[in-house]
């Protein structure tokens, strides 16, 4: 009991959705409720913000296809492993990947996709991000945009570099690189100036 | 500002970024070309991470399972990357595929893969590697190239029981690859199990 407590919160519905005591489709919903704001957070950080709620939808139709026939192995019943929040992390990135790809292939341009931004918008309506995360979408690499995030939402390190294929001590130096980056060119606005 | 406070700065304004996100409150589960191409894209991240561990090469010729070593494995996995590639291409065309490969009740296609490995045999892991990758990315850019309810399209596949040779399976694109992603992810796994029992360590 005292090591369950310790466990995260989506552990509980996993648990429950294996031993039956939770439908498929009820537990998603509650994962979707619980991880719904953190995949539209990276997404947000991650692309336009016309594009976030198709990924939105993508993220989740994928992780849907996978819940149905989910099997977590006990090994990753620890208090650090976040099994589902690692596997949405891992397919906002292949969502991201994807979006690219069809941009290059259709060359899609900025006007094309004014008419498609009704809902998008209404979704990242009023969300503003606060500076320290506007500088990083803006001035930061897209990796490392990736790894800052993951890092974020407590994703482990070790998850992240399978993600994006490198290591896990590149994963740790870029975090810490990044970091000192922000740190560097956020000083002189905290003191009043502008970057 | 120190390392420490632009770190405490960063989660203060992810943790507010979340508060203020309102989120739909159901996702719409879709078809499209992306979420097939995202499964695709995520077994090929899987095989990679397999393919580039240090005691996957140096292992290749080990028994993995009663009668393929662990290259034949790959030799398999390779031969249905192929096939169901081609038969994605026959229905993305329009058409049933007009060939049958056939499954006996219990152990499937064994003729067909056996047939298969055997064909691969001469072949480099590395080969067979890029066989599979090559494959999966053709698959890939088939799913942009075909209208997405042509992605839906149920018609019948080259795969029939031998019991029922007459009665062909039904699947679409997206069925096909479905079959891909369970089929792959199962060898993944054994592989993994193998790798546990035998090498020991984490994975």
């Amino acid at each position: 009991m005292g090591d369950e407590q310790q466990l995260p919160p989506e552990n509980g519905i996993v648990s429950a959705r294996m031993r039956g005591a939770m439908s498929v489709d009820g537990s998603f919903e509650r994962l979707y409720r619980m991880y719904a704001p953190v995949v539209i957070g990276w997404l947000a950080l991650r692309v336009e913000p016309h594009a976030v709620d198709d990924l939105l939808q993508d993220v989740w139709t994928v992780f849907y296809g996978r819940w149905r026939s989910w099997q977590q192995p006990a090994e990753l019943d620890t208090p650090e492993a976040r099994p589902v929040l690692s596997f949405l992390f891992r397919t906002v990135h292949l969502a991201t990947k994807a979006h690219r790809r069809r941009r290059v292939h259709e060359q899609i341009e900025e006007h094309d996709l004014t008419d498609e931004r009704t809902m998008p918008e209404r979704l990242i309506e009023g969300l503003t991000l606060a500076r320290c995360l506007e500088f990083a979408k803006t001035y930061c690499g897209e990796e490392d945009v990736a790894i800052l995030t993951g890092k974020l939402a407590g994703i482990a390190a070790k998850e992240i570099a399978r993600t994006l294929e490198i290591s896990e001590s590149a994963v740790d130096h870029r975090y810490r690189n990044t970091l000192e980056y922000l740190r560097e060119h956020l000083q002189p606005a905290e003191s009043g100036g502008n970057r | 500002m120190s390392r420490q406070r632009i770190d405490m700065q960063l989660q203060h304004d992810w943790n507010e970024l979340l508060r203020n996100i309102i989120a739909p409150a159901k996702p719409s589960i879709h078809l499209s070309p992306a979420t097939l191409w995202i499964q695709l894209e995520d077994l090929l991240l899987q095989w990679r991470e397999l393919w580039t561990s240090e005691w996957f090469a140096a292992n290749q010729g080990q028994m993995i399972t009663s009668e393929w070593t662990l290259k034949d494995v790959i030799a398999h996995v390779a031969s249905w990357a192929g096939e169901l590639r081609t038969q994605a291409e026959i229905l993305a065309g329009g058409a049933g595929v007009g060939y049958q490969i056939l499954f006996d009740e219990i152990g499937g296609p064994r003729s067909w893969n056996a047939e298969r490995v055997e064909m691969r045999r001469s072949r480099s892991l590395e080969e067979l590697v890029g066989q599979i990758e090559r494959e999966t990315v053709r698959f890939q850019d088939l799913l942009y190239e075909v209208d997405t309810p042509a992605l839906s399209t149920e018609r019948p596949i080259g795969i029939a029981l031998t019991a029922a040779p007459e009665r062909p399976w039904i699947r679409s694109i997206a069925g096909l690859v479905d079959m891909r992603c369970f089929h792959d992810r199962h060898h993944i796994n054994r592989i993994i199990q193998w790798k546990r029992a035998e090498l020991g360590g984490d994975f």
